[in-house]
């Protein structure tokens, strides 16, 4: 084996880790560990002079090894890699000990925060040691793109991709495409028509010859990798489909507020969703369920949203979909009494604060309520109250308990992650938060991409959002697919499992455990053989494997005991 | 139910002068943080709005806060919804005004334009009526006029000042609950005269100077008038010096009305932006009170009264219809509900501490 | 189908009072005589309270379909659909005409809105009946603006293998995410995320970067674009500059940071922050001593690089030739100044949100210490990292937003922003008293509400309440609030006050509307193609728009809309070919298109 030759870089992160974390010290002691060349710190490791002085040291020192200890290695992990690569040295020669998130955010003891520093340091750097060279791949991207879901968000990706001439599979799981924008009638802040605003793009989406569009339709599984998965519709007729992208746009799910007990909902008769609502003024009529008239139309807020006991989260547009409904009421019942019973109004779109005020000019009465502990109450009305029900609720700008008359109720009821997200989720491979709704790759600069290659999510299946907020991400993530398929290959990671065919032994326990059917089993010479297509290194097999036959690439054995090794003995020496 | 909101209340608002704006507050508190007058408990406009917007109209006539607005106008030049709360205010008084007054005249005159001219034309009738049954000798109907005027005074007083304010002090001190102890009152009580002559309050806000003192010349200018033609008998007396005074007095009211009406007039000022016709009859007829008395005493002076004698008729007739109608139930009462609103708060500020 | 005679016309009149709006007798005329529509109403003559009445009027007229025409009709559609269906018609039938959907807001747009009324009438999709030619277009693309949208875009198009020219107007690439100390919700801290794609934009071999330019003239059409640039400047070159900076330990003189918003101090030859892209120096010729009395000229002596400082260089034009262009040219923050009431300029302790930005961050004047604003010899007013700390903190929301004297639009990342910053000093100084005074709390985006929670658990005074004026009381700050929520007026005493200022469009942004011929709307945001359909495009073929110039929005909107963008830019190099551009359209070939296409 070549002389081991390691370069230790520390970031200061600006203060974030230097403020909790001596970096000075830790880069001092860790030069006098057995291995290490050169050991430095410096202010932001990850800008480009820092990334140049790790280039620089590697040609200098004849660096064979670089350990960075810094953030996450989710964060940072590809920036050096390539600083590696750009050096000259196999990008695999790299680790990284993460002392941010594991150390100085989270802890609040100086000394002690340094002394873990230095032990995961360390700990890397015995790591780093038995790292050897691995050849990336390059696979080629089949031109073709699934798109599960017909909404908005799923239509407007197909466009996007098919509109440059590329084959799109769009798979639909109701008897049509158009989704919950099809089921508008108009939109806010412009009161635009919801119909002419989908209708076109789903007659263009059904008649385009780049599109093909199954409805009624579920996916199975999909296996494969960037640029080569494979799946099958399931349909009346199954169809295996082969496609290099893959672009989620689930949608959602309303809220149910039966659950709420104030609100009444299915034991009142004219309290209703907001669902239900759009579907009256698609209908011409709004109207009580004894076929009246309603006088006095409450809509209440932030049902089931902005409240931990049902979802923490803002549903982020039925603050503006209950001022649509209240020009909407105005214009169809002019003598009508309309309350907006809301929390914070939260109008920040583009033209929405304008449409609010423009609302407070029709003669809507607004009134603020607690969303988390002081919910209204809906109760049914006395026989002298002159109305239906009665909402009694404490006023936060008044300070006051009021009573509002009320014939109709209108619940705004949020958005939850569709009922088949965790499905799909499964299928594709894609990680959700608590609360059922995908994550996306990075909250802020990667908020379409997933972190499985090749797999995209738009639209509210990644958090609510309102149809330009859809429209724009769906838009983004078919960006990504036109460019991988305009340069038609890519790079994938080697870091699967292999098997050590004189060792292996053939029990075929790897071949239960493996979560993405890579292995399969040589009956010829008796032993187990990994598909690196379909694995995806999670290492399941490897640690079931009696004989020790299954190695996973970069997460070697000795790798990870060296690490250990290295953990404890710093551990030892301070 | 008294707790039930009401969204047709602001109806009643804008035959009081509000028309656009009475919606448009989204509740940022700015007018509230922005007034000279507020303090930490005294919270105004944005809190009576709040209760305007819901119709809650007991809590409205419990609030005595509006009273304490002089409408600079900082509020609404600085209101980021252009909302308009000084004018809010100024509505929310009249409406007040209509709610205290116990014959239900002040609403009438507020509501309905034409009532009110038609009670003036009624009141000038039966003045020329008394005259013409006085075969308009001068002298009989010069000592009619001085002693109606005492007699107008006294019952005005009586009949509808006093039981308007004893209502007032009902709806803000014993329905709010405001539990202040006896010695506040008292001190309430004493305030209440420094308050009602001089307005001091207003010199809280800011850039109000010229405006305060313009306001100050007139109530003394006014107040002086009435002692002396009341009591001191202005148009009947020889002694000289009183005779000065009232050339002073009547002069000051009718200079500087004409004063506020030009600037009414020309409306550069935020606050004089939305005036409301009833305003207009209070300004006009304090002038013409000022300007016949000033010419009545002028031409006594220079002996022209006695084949001018239609200019006492005018005089009378001003007099009469100010008194009967304009004090009682037009912006005259403002003055006093205003003074007494400063006691009444004060009770709060007691109760609170 | 519906005939002729069976379609009444509708039109709305502008409902904001503009005198210079479409021209809708003209366009009633057009509507009677061309598509022979006989029952023509204006609103405005309609009893538009009463449902009744309406159906009585459409029963008359024997119209089974209704098209309602002109400003925002939609907001009367409701009254029409239920008049509809009184009538016994079905309320589909209201079809909505929305001249502003595509943009005609003035009488110049009056063609345009007879070819929406007549596409409506004919029943033929506008944008079908306004497909836009196709032009051949020119793969090399050019993106104006490198803040983050600008960066996002460039390297998905170039990620894409297509070429790039990106055009920056100051130094460095970065834009103001690059002054952010950490980002909401997460607590990322901006320059970790953001300074790797500066790298990769840096290293990017399909990628030209073009710091410290000016796009100043675009002439051609759509997919062939000539674009002049003046590149200004810059007297160091780039290719041999190694970035040693002793030419700016050498430089006498020490001007305001622009990176810094002026709190901190820079030479005249300077790299705008030490993970600036390109890492290379640049001299600010309006502080430089050599440029202004011709004599100096230390760094050219220092420089160890043979002739790497050129004092004498001057502005020069490039020209370029591109197929597409993405405007991503950002946004200023709300000039606090104007509302004297919060004291902005006359109170040191007054500071800017930005300010604030640059005062925590750990590479700012104060190495990321909180303190006082102090006058230096000179009298520039900067942060000291060794002066007073302040002690308690009024954070003021909405300042220049939401304000009918101002802003009438939320700026969309106060709030959050704000929440941070209160963090922020909670996380730095844990004694530390810190309120904050806002309208509404929007905290609507993914993990925001959340956030919100987190930083009301903190020990921070969050309290509803706009904050009316800042006054000063013998060196204390005195706050001037209503406190809504606890019915009283609060006088909060503080060390320092800061303003969360709301974003503008570039003072600027009209010049290069008037360059590109883009529309702005009202703000002087630009004007996107279709507000939900097509938030990246506008009506210029091959010229899409993305991030807050376009309208305010965070960091993840901006990012999407810039890949959006992108995604744009790529359909039309893979085809070949890009649309000509709505504005390129006659409006009678758009309505020829209608009739030709028309079911009727």
């Amino acid at each position: 084996m070549e002389e081991v030759r390691i370069g230790v870089y520390v970031c200061w992160c600006g203060s974030n880790i230097a403020k909790m974390v001596d970096v000075e010290e830790v880069s001092r002691e860790v030069e006098k560990l057995p291995g290490v060349v050169i050991a430095k710190d410096y202010k932001y490791m990850c800008s480009d002079p820092g990334q140049d002085l790790i280039i620089q040291d590697i040609k200098k020192h004849n660096l064979n090894r670089v350990v960075v200890s810094a953030c996450s290695p989710r964060i940072h992990e590809l920036t050096f890699r390539k600083a590696l690569e750009n050096a000259g040295l196999n990008q695999y020669m790299f680790e990284m000990a993460n002392i941010r998130e594991h150390v100085s955010w989270v802890h609040t003891d100086r000394a002690e925060a340094t002394k873990k520093a230095k032990t995961l340091v360390a700990g890397a750097i015995n790591r780093v040691k038995w790292h050897e060279s691995l050849d990336k791949r390059h696979v080629d991207i089949d031109p073709a793109t699934l798109i599960i879901g017909g909404g908005i968000s799923g239509i407007s990706a197909a466009l996007e991709i098919a509109n440059a001439g590329k084959q799109v599979y769009l798979v639909e799981k109701a008897d049509k495409i158009g989704g919950y924008v099809a089921k508008l009638d108009l939109t806010f802040p412009h009161m635009y028509s919801g119909k002419d605003m989908i209708q076109p793009k789903i007659d263009k989406v059904m008649n385009h010859e780049k599109i093909e569009v199954f409805l009624n339709s579920m996916i199975d599984e999909v296996f494969g990798y960037v640029g080569n998965f494979e799946a099958t519709v399931k349909a009346k007729d199954e169809k295996e489909i082969k496609f290099g992208n893959v672009i989620v746009a689930t949608g959602l799910k309303p809220f149910d507020p039966s659950g709420i007990d104030n609100y009444q909902y299915g034991k009142l008769p004219d309290i209703i969703t907001s669902l239900e609502l759009e579907e009256m003024f698609i209908n011409g009529q709004v109207t009580k369920k004894d076929g009246t008239i309603p006088k006095n139309i409450a809509l209440i807020h932030c049902v089931g949203s902005r409240n931990t006991n049902y979802h923490e989260y803002c549903s982020r547009t039925c603050c503006m979909s209950a001022l649509k409904y209240a020009n909407q009421l105005r214009s169809a019942l002019p003598e009508s009494n309309i309350f907006n019973i809301y929390a914070d109004i939260r109008a920040f779109g583009k033209g929405c604060e304008e449409f609010y005020t423009n609302t407070s000019k029709k003669n809507v009465m607004f009134l603020m309520y607690d969303q988390q502990n002081d919910l209204p109450k809906i109760k049914k009305a006395g026989t002298g109250d002159n109305c239906d029900m009665i909402i009694e609720m404490n006023e936060k700008l008044s300070g006051e308990a009021i009573e509002v008359p009320a014939d109709m109720v209108v619940l705004m009821v949020g958005m939850k992650a569709h009922e088949n997200a965790k499905e799909i989720a499964h299928a594709v491979g894609i990680s959700m938060c608590g609360n059922e709704f995908y994550i996306e790759r990075h909250p802020k600069l990667d908020p379409v991409a997933t972190t499985t290659d090749g797999v995209y999510i738009v639209g509210t299946c990644q958090s609510p959002k309102d149809i330009p907020d859809s429209v724009t991400q769906a838009n983004a993530a078919a960006a990504r697919v036109l460019a991988t398929i305009n340069v038609a290959h890519m790079e994938v990671e080697v870091t699967t499992a292999v098997v050590n065919e004189d060792v292996c032994c053939g029990c075929q326990t790897c071949i239960n455990v493996c979560p993405y059917t890579a292995i399969s089993y040589d009956e010829e010479k008796n032993v187990s053989v990994v598909n690196e297509i379909l694995c995806k290194g999670c290492g399941t097999c490897g640690s079931a494997c009696p004989t020790g036959a299954i190695r996973s690439r970069h997460f070697t054995d000795e790798q990870i005991l060296s690490q250990i090794e290295g953990l404890m003995s710093m551990q030892l020496q301070i | 139910m008294n707790n039930r909101v009401d969204p047709n209340f602001k109806n009643e608002l804008y035959k009081l002068g509000n028309k656009e704006s009475w919606n448009d507050c989204f509740h940022c508190g700015n007018c509230t943080a922005v007034c000279s007058l507020t303090e930490e408990n005294i919270v105004f406009p944005r809190k009576a709005i709040r209760y305007m917007q819901m119709g809650l109209k007991d809590k409205l006539a419990q609030s005595a806060e509006p009273w304490l607005c002089y409408y600079c106008g900082d509020c609404t030049e600085t209101c980021p919804r252009d909302a308009n709360p000084g004018e809010i205010m100024m509505a929310l008084r009249r409406w007040q005004t209509v709610k205290y007054e116990w014959t239900g005249l002040a609403g009438l005159f507020y509501k309905s334009f034409t009532s009110l001219i038609v009670a003036l034309i009624l009141v000038a009738i039966a003045i020329l009526t008394i005259g013409f049954m006085k075969d308009f000798n001068h002298e009989a109907i010069m000592h009619f006029g001085h002693s109606l005027e005492f007699w107008l005074i006294i019952c005005v007083f009586s009949i509808i000042l006093v039981p308007n304010i004893i209502r007032m002090f009902y709806f803000t001190v014993i329905k709010a609950k405001v539990k202040a102890p006896i010695g506040s009152y008292i001190a309430a009580f004493l305030s209440l005269f420094g308050h009602m002559f001089t307005q001091i309050k207003t010199f809280k806000c800011d850039k109000q100077t010229t405006r305060w003192l313009i306001h100050f010349l007139v109530v003394m200018g006014y107040l002086g008038l009435l002692v002396i033609t009341v009591f001191l008998d202005w148009f009947g007396t020889e002694n000289q010096s009183i005779i000065n005074l009232g050339y002073i007095t009547g002069g000051l009211v009718f200079v500087f009305t004409f004063i506020l009406m030009i600037s009414r007039l020309s409306k550069n000022r935020e606050l004089n932006k939305y005036s409301h016709s009833t305003d207009w009859f209070f300004i006009i007829w304090l002038f013409l009170m000022g300007l016949t008395a000033f010419l009545v005493r002028l031409f006594i002076d220079i002996d022209l009264l006695t084949n001018n004698f239609w200019l006492y008729m005018i005089h009378l007739m001003v007099i009469t219809q100010w008194g009967l109608l304009l004090v009682p139930f037009g912006k005259w009462t403002h003055f006093l509900y205003r003074s007494f609103a400063v006691s009444f708060i004060n009770l709060k500020k007691a109760s609170l501490s | 189908m519906q005939g002729k005679n069976q379609t009444a016309l509708c039109l709305c009149p502008t409902q904001n009072g503009y005198t210079d709006w479409v021209d809708l007798n003209e366009i009633a005329n057009y509507a009677s005589e061309k598509l022979q529509i006989k029952t023509i109403w204006f609103s405005n003559d309609l009893p538009l309270l009463n449902a009744e009445i309406i159906a009585e009027k459409i029963k008359q007229s024997n119209a089974v379909q209704i098209i309602l025409a002109g400003d925002k009709p939609g907001f009367f559609k409701p009254l029409f659909s239920r008049a509809m269906r009184v009538v016994g018609l079905d309320p589909k039938n209201v079809k909505l005409v929305s001249f502003s959907e595509y943009g005609a807001v003035n009488r110049y747009h009056t063609g345009l809105a007879k070819a929406l009324v007549a596409c409506a009438f004919y029943n033929v999709p506008f944008d079908v009946a306004a497909k836009q030619p196709a032009k051949n277009v020119n793969p090399e693309t050019l993106v104006i603006g490198g803040g983050i949208a600008g960066i996002q875009a460039s390297l998905e198009i170039a990620d894409g293998n297509q070429k790039v020219y990106l055009v920056e107007r100051t130094g460095t690439i970065g834009g103001h995410m690059a002054m952010f100390d950490k980002t909401f919700p997460t607590l990322d801290c901006a320059a970790c995320i953001l300074t790797p794609k500066m790298v990769e934009i840096g290293q990017h071999p399909n990628i030209d970067l073009m710091t410290y330019c000016e796009v100043i003239d675009v002439s051609g059409e759509p997919g062939d674009y000539t674009v002049k640039i003046r590149q200004k400047a810059r007297r160091v070159n780039l290719a041999t500059c190694i970035g040693c900076g002793i030419c700016s330990e050498k430089c006498p003189p020490n001007v305001p940071s622009e990176f810094d918003t002026g709190t901190g101090l820079r030479k005249s030859i300077y790299i705008p922050f030490p993970q600036a892209v390109p890492n290379k120096y640049l001299i600010d010729a309006d502080s430089c001593t050599y440029v202004k009395n011709g004599k100096c000229g230390v760094c050219v002596k220092v420089c160890p690089v043979k002739d790497c400082i050129n004092l004498d260089e001057k502005d020069h034009e490039v020209e370029l030739k591109v197929g597409n262009i993405v405007v991503a040219t950002g946004f200023q923050t709300f000039d606090a100044k104007k509302i004297e009431r919060y004291g902005y300029g006359i109170y040191d302790n007054v500071v800017t949100s930005l300010e604030f930005e640059r005062l925590v961050n750990a590479a700012g004047p104060t190495g990321g210490n909180i303190t006082i604003r102090t006058t230096d010899k000179k009298g520039n007013k900067i942060f000291k990292g060794d002066s007073e700390v302040p002690k308690s903190y009024a954070i003021i929301h909405c300042i220049g937003s939401r304000d009918e004297n101002h802003h009438k639009y939320c700026s969309r990342v106060c709030c959050m922003y704000s929440l941070k910053l209160a963090h922020l000093v909670k996380e730095k100084l844990p004694d530390a008293e810190v309120y904050e005074y806002y309208i509404d709390m929007r905290a609507f985006g993914k993990g925001y509400e959340e956030f919100y929670n987190r930083i009301n658990s903190e020990g921070i005074h969050i309290i509803r309440g706009r904050t009316a004026k800042v006054l000063d009381k013998k060196g204390k700050l005195i706050v001037r609030s209503e406190d809504i929520e606890a019915d009283k007026l609060i006088e909060q005493e503080v060390d320092m006050v800061i303003l969360a200022v709301g974003l503008e469009p570039r003072e600027d942004a009209k010049h290069i509307a008037e360059i590109l011929g883009l529309s702005s709307d009202n703000e002087g945001w630009f004007k996107e193609y279709n507000y939900a359909n097509d938030p990246v495009g506008t009506y210029n073929g091959g010229i899409t728009i993305a991030g807050v110039c376009q309208g305010p929005k965070d960091i993840p909107d901006t990012v999407a809309q810039a890949s959006a963008a992108a995604a744009r830019v790529l359909q039309s190099i893979i085809l070949g070919n890009v649309g000509a551009g709505l504005n390129t359209i006659s409006p009678d070939v758009i309505i020829e298109k209608a009739k030709k296409l028309s079911t009727l």
